[in-house]
Order: C-alpha cells, then structure tokens, then sequence
C-alpha cells in the first residue's frame, strides 16, 4: 500500500520535473547580483552611487571643464560614445577605442589591458591622464570642495569632509557598478518566456554556443571570461603583453562582456568594426591577418541568415532605458 | 557536482596526518562574518616539524581545481592542465618572495615549481589569459590543518583540528586579503577574537578545546 502510494508520489514528482522542464525555454547562467565582490562586503549606498553619478557628469574633474566621463562614456550611446576613437584633452584622438562600461561591477580586470585590477584604481586614471581629462588630484579637490552639495555629500556618505581622492574614487567605482544590465528578452527567455525572442534570436543563440564557438570566450552571465586574446587586428598596440611583461601576451586585448553591446558600436579595442554585423563577418572569415591570433579564431562557415541570426541574438541582450542626466550641482 | 563534493571534502576535511605524540586534544572554532564572508580560510597548528602533503593543481573549465593548498616547504608544487584550452599559471607576490611563471600551458601540460617563497603566507596564484581564475598555496610547517572554503552564502564557519598535541599552544588563521591572526590558546580562549581586513574588524572567531594541557 505504502509502496503504492510511493509510487504514485514518485510518478507526479516526475511529471512535474517534466512539466518545469519544458517551460523553460533554456538553460544559462544569469546576472547575480550576490556574486558581486565589494571593496567593503556589501553594496553601497544609493546615495553613494547618485554622489558617482554627480561625479561622472560633471566635467569640473576636467582641465577644462569640457571633459566629463559622460563626454566619452555617453549613457545614450551605450556608455560609448560612438567615435572609432574618442578626442582626447588636445584634441588628438585616444590610442583606443572607448569601451562601454555595463556590468563591470562583475568583471575582474579593466581596461583593454586589464591594467587596473579594481574599479576604484581604474576611475582615477582618466582624471589625471594627460591626454583626457589631465586634472590634477589636488586640483581636483579644491575644486570640487567649493561645491556646497559636494562638501555636504562627500561627508555624509564617508565621513570626509576633505574629499580625499580615494572617496572620489569610492563614489565614481560605485555609479559604475551600478551600471546593470539584467532585464533583457534573453533573461526573460531563459526564465521561461518562451516568446521573448524571436525565432531569428533563438538560432543565433544555438550558433553562439555551437557552430560559431563565441562561448569559448564570451561566456557566463556576462558573456565573458575577461580573458586576454588576439582576434588577429594588425596593429602595433601591445595590449596585455605590455602590462603583464609577457611578449606571449602581445596584441592580446581584454574579451568584453557582450550585455547591450548593440548600444555601443563602433567595436574592437581600435574601433575598427563599425556594426555587429561586421563583426560577425569578421570572425566568419577567421578573423584578422595578424600572425598573433588566437588558435581558438577560425574560420567559421556561416551562411548570411546564420550572421543574420547572429546579430539577432546580440540584439536580444539590450535593456533599453532612459538615463536622466543629473543637474550640475 | 563535482564542485559541491570538493567542497564538503574540504570543508569537513582536516589534516589527517598522525603525529606520533601521544595525542588527545581537539580545537573547535566557528568563524562569523559581519558581511560577505571572504574566499576561505586556512587554519593550523604551526609546528616544527615538516608536514608530508604534496600540491597537485589542476585548471578545469576554467577554474583551478582547488580553492586553497597546502603545502611542505620545499616540496614542489605540481600544475596541470585539464582543460580544452591554453591556461597559464603565475604568481606575482614580491613581499613574500613567490615570483614564478610557468609560461603557455597546453591541455594536457604540466609544470612543476620549486615553491621556496615564504612560509606561512597565502600565496595567489592566477592565470595570465584568465584574470578571473584564481587559487592560493600556503606553505605551512603543520601536520594539524583545516582549510575552509567560503561562499557567499554563509556567514558562519566551523572547523575542528582533531589529534592535535595536547602541549598545543597557538594556531595560526590566514585569510586572503585579511590581518593574519595567530591566536594563543591559554590566554584568549575564552572570548572572542576579532578578525580583521586592513585592521577592520569583518568578523569574529569563537574556540573552544578539549584535553589540552
Ligand atoms: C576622453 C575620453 C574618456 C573620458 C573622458 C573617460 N574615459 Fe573611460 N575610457 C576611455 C577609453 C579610451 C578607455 C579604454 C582605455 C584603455 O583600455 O586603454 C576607457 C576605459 C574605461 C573603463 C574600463 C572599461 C573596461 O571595460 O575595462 C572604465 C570603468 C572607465 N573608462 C570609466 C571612466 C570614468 C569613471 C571616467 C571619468 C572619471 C572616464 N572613464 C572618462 C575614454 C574615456
Ligand atoms: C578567442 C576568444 C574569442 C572568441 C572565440 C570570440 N570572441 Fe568576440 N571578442 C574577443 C576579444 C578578445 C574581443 C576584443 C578584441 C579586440 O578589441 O582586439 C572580442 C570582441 C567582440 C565584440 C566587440 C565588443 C565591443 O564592445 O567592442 C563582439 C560583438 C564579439 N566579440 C562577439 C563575438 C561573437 C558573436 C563570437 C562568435 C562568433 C565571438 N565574439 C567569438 C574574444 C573572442
């Protein structure tokens, strides 16, 4: 009687198993928000990060007040700013390509070189570098110390009533981790909206982990693995091998992760591809002519609707929103 | 799967090696974390003779394939590669004199090291293609050890170093990012101790004993 009803037991535990099974639409691993490492263990303030954000839109932590993160970092183009190289303090144009800066609160090295190791230690160097924003840390403060919201902010959120670039710092690196990109179709249909995607986006997504063999290293809930690789772009920029002294490393450049990566064309650490569908007939080729490529870029033998399906997908990885830019305080 | 089963190995596992001392006592410690516990920890009982245990470190699915080691002074370590693709280990630790770089590992490579950095000291060692993966190697002088390894989960840790001397006067408590802590048994066993990161407290550790002398 007891193995009956066991059996009974054990038959609906399965059907439901099966049940839950098919409603999900796929399986993938998805932004988490406990996975994120903190300076201090624990996220901060929503006051510290709209005190970032004052920070990232005002262009007083320029030389000429001209310059401010958002100048380069445009929230309406992806946090890019859509050039193939930015201008930089003198007008001449920086030796990369501006990157945009979404879910970086999980990513473990900055910059196409991964030269600063948090983001605290990656916000100062635009302030100071010559050829952006060239402003002095001393400068920086009395500048900002004039400011009334700035002295009353700054002492609220760390006690300092000096503005001390590490707090400048702290506030920047927290509106940048704020920066997330969660909601799209794609996690709406690997939590089992089956029509958040359409057909085109589905395929692409089974090209993205099969045939075209992108999550060898745009993979996980970022789709990256911040690894260092050559997609063979000719150029003289030695990228990773520079910062780590490692000439095996040389013209390796950081995997970006690839969340709302259609905001922010043009693409690559040198902005040479203007649109997604450049890049994937890039990699469909085998990449570039360089001898430093990568062994994992080959040639890939996609036909034009599998691209198609391609650029679908990526495009299935954007949250739109509204960014309001603060008022200069 | 296999993750989760390192894991309860580790977490439960302790160093098994017998000393030859007539031995009876225990230590029971529980760690507690104001906020997001740390990567792990590794707990023991220096002594002055030289453990046995040999590190064998593997890389697969991009990750190494144990969280922290522990090593015998002057013993080797032994990295491998499981993976299906190029890996690199290297560790970059000038205050504790570990500076090695084992180059391009293919799948299928292995290396050896001479680990004759500085005892007692957690040493990171990472991948120059894969910033994200990382582990530690500890060279300790213990037969008496517990590594404990975190999640983001839990604030709370137990662990228990069974067997060890009953003459045992101090453990050592090292936590990658955090203050070392050596805790003397007589003095500070009643109440609690502070654990700290850049003389911060982040959490506090509770022992007990039992059969010491
Ligand atoms: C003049 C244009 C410009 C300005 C102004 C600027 N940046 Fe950047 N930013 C860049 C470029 C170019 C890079 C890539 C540089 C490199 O990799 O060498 C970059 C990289 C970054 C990165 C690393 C992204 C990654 O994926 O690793 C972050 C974070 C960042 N900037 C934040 C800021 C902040 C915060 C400010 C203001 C304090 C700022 N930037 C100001 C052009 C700019
Ligand atoms: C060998 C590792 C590797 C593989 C495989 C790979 N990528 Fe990339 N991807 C990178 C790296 C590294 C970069 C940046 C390279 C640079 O700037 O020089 C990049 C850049 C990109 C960019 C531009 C992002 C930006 O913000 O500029 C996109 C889009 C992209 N990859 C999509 C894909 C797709 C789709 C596939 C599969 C067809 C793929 N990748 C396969 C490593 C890889």
């Amino acid at each position: 009687m007891n193995a009956v009803f066991r059996l009974i037991g054990t038959t609906v535990a399965i059907a439901l198993c099966l049940a839950t099974m098919v409603s999900y639409a796929g399986s993938y691993p998805l932004p988490d928000a406990t996975d994120i490492e903190y300076p201090d263990d624990e996220a901060p303030s929503q006051r510290q990060i709209e005190l970032g954000k004052a920070l990232f839109f005002d262009p007083r932590l320029s030389e000429n007040n001209n310059r401010p993160c958002s100048s380069c970092h445009n929230p309406d183009l992806g946090f890019g700013d859509g050039l193939k190289l930015s201008e930089g303090a003198n007008g001449a144009p920086l030796d990369r390509h501006t990157p945009s800066l979404y879910n970086l609160a999980w990513g473990s090295a900055f910059m196409w070189d991964g030269r600063a190791m948090s983001l605290e230690e990656q916000v100062m160097m635009p302030i100071v570098a010559k050829k952006e924003m060239n402003l002095q840390a001393l400068e920086m403060r009395n500048r900002l110390i004039e400011v009334p919201f700035y002295r009353r902010e700054f002492i609220a959120v760390f006690g300092d009533p000096v503005l001390s670039k590490d707090s400048v710092a702290s506030a920047l690196a927290a509106y940048v981790r704020s920066l997330q990109v969660t909601d799209t179709p794609f996690d709406r249909y690997i939590k089992g909206d089956k029509h958040a995607l359409s057909a085109e986006a589905k395929r692409g997504f089974e090209l993205f982990k099969g045939k075209a063999n992108c999550t060898k290293c745009h993979d996980g809930a970022h789709f990256t693995d911040d690894s260092f690789r050559s997609l063979g772009i000719d150029g003289d920029d030695p990228g990773r091998g520079a910062v780590i002294g490692d000439a095996s490393l040389n013209h390796t450049f950081k995997t970006p992760g690839l969340r709302n990566v259609s905001l922010s064309a043009p693409y690559m650490h040198d902005g040479s591809l203007e649109s997604l569908e450049a890049v994937i007939r890039f990699y469909n080729e085998g990449g570039g002519p360089a001898k430093h490529k990568d062994k994992l870029v080959t040639k890939l033998q996609l036909s034009n609707s599998e691209i198609a399906d391609l650029v679908a997908f990526l495009g299935s990885l954007t949250q739109l929103e509204a960014h309001a830019r603060p008022a200069q305080p | 799967m296999s993750n989760t089963l390192l894991k309860m190995f580790t977490a439960t596992g302790i160093g098994l090696a017998m000393s030859w001392q007539a031995t009876a006592a225990s230590i029971h410690g529980t760690l507690s974390f104001d906020k997001r516990a740390p990567y792990g920890a590794l707990v023991f009982v220096p002594s002055s003779s030289q453990g046995s245990q040999r590190v064998e470190i593997d890389q697969v699915d991009k990750t190494f394939t144990t969280a922290i080691a522990v090593n015998a002074p002057g013993k080797a370590v032994v990295f491998k590669n499981s993976d299906n693709m190029d890996h690199n280990v290297y560790a970059n630790d000038i205050r504790n004199n570990a500076r090695f770089d084992v180059g391009l590992m293919s799948p299928g490579g292995t290396r050896e090291v001479e680990a004759s950095w500085q005892d007692d000291a957690l040493i990171r060692i990472g991948c120059k293609i894969h910033p994200k993966m990382r582990a530690y190697i500890a060279n300790i002088n213990s037969e008496h050890f517990s590594v404990i390894e975190m999640d983001k989960t839990e604030q709370t840790y137990r662990f228990t170093l069974n067997d060890v001397p009953s003459n045992t006067r101090a453990i050592k408590v090292l936590i990658p990012g955090y203050d070392d802590l050596e805790l003397h048994l007589d003095s500070q066993i009643a109440a609690p101790i502070d654990i700290t990161k850049k003389s911060k407290r982040r959490g506090q550790i509770t022992l007990t004993t039992e059969g010491l002398k």
